[in-house]
C-alpha cells in the first residue's frame, strides 16, 4: 500500500514535469522552463537543511513549474516565523522541530494539514503523533533523533544493562570522570529525561491516546521524587555534576577522560574526528526500574497560516516531503534517522550508528509539544541542578519544581 | 591639477551640490521604493507621513538658510525613529496581553480554531485535483477518486459525475468535455478563487482542497456572531469569548488554543507592585541592580584612576608598554572575554579555583555569583576609566597643583583636595553614564552568569538584574509574555531616567561650587 502511494507520487511528478516541458519550446532543464510562471514558494530552514533542501527543490521546480526559495535562518529561526507571520509576512513553509507546533498553533502561525491514512502509516507513528496538537496533525515529518549512551570501547568493552552497571564500569575505567551528560549550573531538562523517566517520573499525564493533560503534573509523584532523589545521590557520589555543561560533555568523551556519554548524533562527528573507537547503545535504566526512555525530538515541514502560495506548499508538504529521496538526502546531511519508514530502513543498513540511536530511541517518548512544556524546561533544569548540587533535597526540588510548574500552566 | 581648477572656480560648492544632488537622488529614490507598497496597502496615512518627510528633508537642503536645521534634521528623524518610536511602542505593549497564546487578532483567532475543526471524514474519498472552469464560466474542482478511478466536477451546488475525462499517467483529469481545464499556471495566479470555493458533498462535509489533492471534509466548529462563540459539534463542546481576557472559555474555563491580543490596561504594572510573587523579586533585583552598577563604576574608576595616577607620574618609566598592556582588556571582544570567564569561573574545571585551590562554586552562591560578575565586569571596565583618567590628568591645570604645593599641601592632601575635585568636575557625566550603562549592562550578566543562582521556585536569580529579568520573560525559555516584559521595561527606563536625572542636577550644583 505505501509502496504505492510512493509509486504514485513519483510517476505523477515525471507526468507533470513532462506535460510541463511540452508546452516549452525551450530545454526542458533550463532554469527559463521551471519559471515559466511567476508563482514563488519560500521556505525558512536553518543552517544544516538549507544546502540539502536547495538541491532538492529543483525536482519539485521542474516538475511542477513553480520557483521555490530557500532561506537560511540561523540561530533565531522559531521566533522569526512567528513575528513574521504576525505581520503577515514570512514563509509559505518553515522547517523546524516537533515541539514547536503547540507554540506555533496557539498563535495561530501554522495550518493543520490533512495526511491520507496510506501516508500516516508510511511515517514512524511517534513522529505522526508528534507534530499532532489538540488532535489535529500541523506537521509532516522527515528526521527524528533522540539521546543515546555513547562508549569508549577501548575503556568500557562491554555495554551496560543497568545504569549501576555502567557507573561501576565507570568507575573500573580508571578515568576522572564516570559520564558525562549534560547538567549545566541551570540542570537540563533534556538529557535528565531518560532517568527521570526510568524512575517513573512523567511530566504531563498521557490519556493513552497521545494527548497529555497539563493540569495533571507528574513531576512530584512518587516516581518523580524517586527520581530526583536518584539525581541527589548521583550529584553526592559525584557522578553527575552541574560543571558538566555543552562545552565540556564532548570534549571530555573525546580526550578520554571518560568511557561513558549520553549525547545525541550532534556528538558523532567530534567523535569520529577524534579517531575513537565506539558504540552507540541505549541508555540503560536503573536496576529493577522502568527501561530509561529518552525524549524524541522529530524535525517537520510545517505550512504557514499566512501562506500566499498555499496550493503549492500544501503539495510541496504533504507529496513532496514524503518521498523516500528526500528523507534519505536530508537523513545523509544531518545523520538522523528519516522518518518515512521505508527510508529509516534503507538509511539504517549497515550503519550502527543509526541502529544504535534507534536501540536507544525504541522506548522514546515524543517531547511533549503542548504549550505548557514551554513551563518545564527552566524549573524542572534548576530543580535538577539543585538536586545534583545539594543545594536542595531531592524529594524538595521535586516538589517546589511541580509546584511552579503548575503556576505557570495556571497562568 | 583638478583638485586646482575646482578651487580657483570657487567650487567647492560644485562638488558640495554635486554630492547634494546624489545624496538628494538617493533619498527620492527611497521614497518612491517605500511609497510603492504603501500604495499597494491603500496605507494613506503612512503615505502622508512618508511624503511630509520627503517634503521637509528636500526643503531644508535645497535652500540656503536655516543652517542648523539641516544638521538637526537627519538627527531628529533617526532619533524619532530609532528611540522615541521603540519606547513609546514598548509602552504601548506594556498595556496588552501580548505573548504566547495571544498574538493573533480575534479574526485570526477565530480562524484558526475553526480551521482546526476540518476533519476528514472517516473512510473520506480523496481525490486528485484539477481546477477548470465550466463553459459558462463557473469555477469547477475536477477529481479523479484515487480509490476507483472515476471522475468528478465540483461546484457549489456538490459533485457531479463527469464521462469523458482525459486522464494523465497519475490519473489526474487533463481535458473534460465542457470545462477550460486550468494549468498550474493559471492555477497559481487564481488560488485565491479556489480558496473561496466550498462544494458540499453533505449537510456538513465538503470537498477540502489540499495541494493537487483534495479530500472530503467535514467542519464541526462554527463561529456565530450573535453569542459570539464557537461551537464544536462534534463534541458539543462551546467556547465563549471572553473579550478581556482575549481568550474563547467553555463555560467550564477551558480555554481553547488559540487567544487574541487584547488591551488589559495597567494589569501588568499592577501586577509588579501588587502581586508579592513578583514584587518580592522585583525589589530584591532592584536593590542588587543599584549595588552592581554602583560597585561596577566605584571599581572600575579606583582601579582606573589608581593606574592612571601610576603612569602619569614623570618618574614613570616604560609607560608606553603599560599603557598598551591595560588597553588590551577593552580591546577586546567583550562577549568573547565573559564567555571565557564564565568557563574559568566553573567549580570543578575552571582556572581561579584550580590557580588559588579553591573550592567556591561561583555560580551556586548569591554572594559568590555577585563577586563573580563584579569582579569579571571590573575587569572588563577599568581600562575605559584608566583611559579617561589619564586624559584628565593630563589636562589638569599644573598651576592649581603648584599653588598647593606652596600651601604645604603634599601628596594624599592635595590628591583629596586639588586633584580629585577637579578631576570629578569633567568625568562625574562619564561616571553617571557609566552607572546607567553598567545599570542595564545586560551582556555581563546574560553571558556570565545568566542570572543565576536560582534559588529553588523563583522566577529571578540572585544575579539577575532588571534587563536581565525582563528579557528572560519575554524570549525566555518559559512562554513569552511581551506585555509584562514590556511593563518592566517601562519601569526600567523610568528608574534610569530618574537617577541621571538626579545626578545631572548634583553635578551642576557641584559645578556651580567650583
Amino acid at each position: 500500500m505505501r509502496r504505492r502511494t510512493l509509486g504514485i507520487t513519483a510517476v505523477s511528478a515525471a507526468a507533470l514535469g513532462a506535460a510541463a516541458a511540452c508546452g516549452s519550446d525551450e530545454d526542458p532543464t533550463s532554469e527559463e522552463t521551471t519559471q515559466s510562471f511567476s508563482g514563488e514558494l519560500v521556505i525558512w530552514a536553518d543552517e544544516t537543511r538549507t544546502p540539502v533542501l536547495k538541491e532538492f527543490v529543483k525536482d519539485f521546480e521542474s516538475t511542477v513549474g513553480v520557483k521555490v526559495t530557500v532561506e537560511e535562518h540561523v540561530d533565531t529561526l522559531r521566533p522569526d516565523f512567528l513575528t513574521a507571520v504576525e505581520q503577515g509576512q514570512g514563509p509559505d513553509i518553515v522547517v523546524g522541530a516537533h515541539d514547536w507546533a503547540g507554540q506555533y498553533a496557539s498563535a495561530g502561525a501554522i495550518a493543520p494539514i490533512t495526511l491520507t491514512d496510506d501516508q500516516k502509516a508510511a511515517l514512524n507513528e511517534t513522529a505522526v503523533k508528534a507534530f499532532t496538537v489538540d488532535g489535529n496533525l500541523y506537521g509532516v515529518a522527515y528526521a527524528l533523533e533522540n539521546l543515546g549512551l555513547i562508549r569508549n570501547t577501548a575503556l568500557a568493552p562491554e555495554a551496560p544493562a543497568t545504569f549501576e552497571e555502567l557507573i561501576s564500569a565507570g568507575q573500573a575505567a580508571g578515568t576522572d570522570e564516570v559520564l558525562t551528560m549534560e547538567v549545566g549550573v541551570d540542570g537540563n531538562a533534556y538529557s535528565a529525561y531518560p532517568l527521570f523517566s526510568s524512575m517513573g517520573g512523567y511530566l504531563f499525564k498521557d490519556d493513552g491516546a497521545g494527548n497529555l493533560d497539563p493540569s495533571d503534573v507528574g513531576v512530584d509523584s512518587p516516581g518523580g521524587i524517586a527520581a530526583f532523589e536518584k539525581f541527589a545521590e548521583l550529584g553526592a557520589d559525584g557522578i553527575l555534576k552541574t560543571t558538566y555543561d555543552a562545552s565540556n560533555v564532548i570534549p571530555f568523551f573525546v580526550e578520554g577522560k571518560t568511557a561513558f556519554m549520553i549525547s545525541g548524533p550532534w556528538a558523532l562527528t567530534d567523535v569520529q574526528g577524534a579517531g575513537l573507537e565506539y558504540e552507540v547503545t541505549a541508555i540503560p535504566g536503573f536496576e529493577g526500574q522502568n527501561p530509561a526512555s529518552p525524549f524524541l525530538g522529530v524535525q517537520g515541514f510545517y505550512i504557514s497560516s499566512g501562506a500566499k502560495n498555499a496550493v503549492f506548499a500544501q503539495e510541496f508538504v504533504t507529496n513532496y516531503v514524503l518521498t523516500e529521496d528526500l528523507q534519505l538526502k536530508l537523513a545523509e546531511a544531518g545523520g538522523r534517522l528519516p522518518a518515512l519508514t521505508a527510508a529509516a530502513e534503507a538509511f539504517s543498513e549497515g550503519n550502527t550508528d543509526i541502529q544504535g540511536f534507534a536501540a536507544a530511541g525504541e522506548n522514546a517518548v515524543p517531547m511533549p509539544n503542548i504549550p505548557a512544556m514551554d513551563s518545564v524546561w527552566e524549573p524542572f533544569g534548576r530543580a535538577q541542578a539543585d538536586a545534583v548540587d545539594g543545594a536542595s533535597t531531592g524529594e524538595e526540588a521535586a516538589t517546589t519544581a511541580a509546584q511552579t510548574i503548575r503556576d505557570a500552566v495556571a497562568g | 591639477m583638478l583638485d586646482q581648477r575646482a578651487r580657483t572656480a570657487g567650487s567647492t560648492t560644485a562638488a558640495g551640490l554635486i554630492v547634494k544632488i546624489a545624496v538628494l537622488a538617493v533619498v527620492a529614490a527611497l521614497a518612491v521604493w517605500a511609497a510603492l507598497p504603501l500604495i499597494a496597502a491603500e496605507a494613506w496615512w503612512g503615505l502622508a507621513l512618508e511624503a511630509v518627510i520627503v517634503a521637509i528633508v528636500f526643503y531644508t537642503y535645497l535652500q540656503s538658510r536655516t543652517i542648523p536645521l539641516k544638521y538637526l534634521v537627519p538627527g531628529t528623524f533617526l532619533l524619532i525613529a530609532f528611540q522615541i518610536l521603540p519606547v513609546i511602542m514598548t509602552v504601548g505593549t506594556s498595556f496588552s496581553n501580548y505573548g504566547d497564546g495571544h498574538r493573533a487578532s480575534k479574526e485570526g483567532a477565530i480562524e484558526s480554531i475553526v480551521a482546526a475543526g476540518v476533519q476528514q471524514t472517516d473512510g473520506g474519498t480523496t481525490y486528485l485535483l484539477a481546477v477548470g472552469e465550466s463553459a459558462s464560466g463557473e469555477l469547477t474542482l475536477l477529481l479523479t477518486d484515487q480509490a476507483d478511478g472515476s471522475t468528478w466536477a465540483g461546484t457549489e451546488e456538490g459533485l457531479t459525475e463527469i464521462e469523458g475525462a482525459t486522464l494523465d499517467a497519475t490519473g489526474r483529469i487533463t481535458a473534460a468535455p465542457d470545462y477550460t481545464v486550468w494549468t498550474l499556471a493559471d492555477l497559481n495566479e487564481r488560488q485565491a478563487e479556489l480558496a473561496e470555493l466550498a462544494v458540499p458533498t453533505g449537510e456538513d462535509t465538503g470537498i477540502k482542497v489540499q495541494g493537487l489533492s483534495a479530500f472530503e471534509g467535514r467542519s464541526t466548529r462554527s463561529y456565530d456572531e450573535a453569542c459570539d462563540c464557537i461551537t464544536d459539534s462534534a463534541t458539543g463542546t462551546v467556547w465563549y469569548a471572553d473579550d478581556e481576557t482575549g481568550t474563547f472559555l467553555t463555560e467550564d474555563g477551558d480555554a481553547a488554543l488559540v487567544g487574541w491580543r487584547v488591551n488589559i490596561g495597567l494589569d501588568n504594572y499592577l501586577d509588579v507592585v501588587t502581586d508579592p510573587d513578583i514584587r518580592g523579586p522585583f525589589l530584591g533585583i532592584f536593590a542588587w541592580n543599584i549595588m552592581f552598577a554602583a560597585g561596577s563604576v566605584l571599581f572600575t574608576f579606583v582601579i582606573g584612576l589608581g593606574t592612571a595616577m601610576a603612569l602619569n607620574k614623570p618618574s614613570m618609566r616604560g609607560t608606553k608598554i603599560y599603557r598598551t598592556l591595560m588597553i588590551l582588556p577593552y580591546a577586546m571582544p567583550s562577549f568573547a572575554m565573559l564567555l571565557v570567564w564564565a568557563q574559568m569561573f566553573n567549580r570543578d574545571f575552571g582556572l581561579i579555583n584550580d590557580l588559588f585551590n579553591l573550592d567556591v562554586n561561583w555560580f551556586g552562591g548569591t554572594w559568590s555569583a555577585r563577586a563573580m560578575v563584579l569582579i569579571a565586569n571590573t575587569w572588563l571596565g577599568w581600562p575605559y576609566m584608566f583611559l579617561i583618567c589619564l586624559g584628565a590628568l593630563q589636562a589638569l591645570p599644573s598651576d592649581s597643583l603648584e599653588a598647593a604645593k606652596i600651601d604645604g599641601a603634599t601628596g594624599v592632601t592635595a590628591f583629596r583636595k586639588i586633584t580629585l575635585p577637579l578631576l570629578l568636575i569633567s568625568l562625574t557625566p562619564l561616571l553617571i553614564s557609566s552607572f546607567a550603562f553598567n545599570f542595564n549592562n545586560f551582556n555581563a550578566i546574560e553571558l556570565l552568569s545568566a542570572g543565576n543562582p536560582f534559588m529553588a521556585g523563583d522566577a529571578a536569580g540572585g544575579t539577575d538584574l532588571l534587563i536581565t529579568y525582563a528579557f528572560r520573560q519575554a524570549f525566555g525559555t518559559t512562554s513569552a509574555d511581551y506585555g509584562f516584559a514590556s511593563a518592566v521595561s517601562v519601569f526600567i527606563f523610568l528608574i534610569v531616567a530618574t537617577i541621571s536625572a538626579v545626578m545631572f542636577r548634583t553635578t551642576r550644583n557641584q559645578e556651580d561650587v567650583y
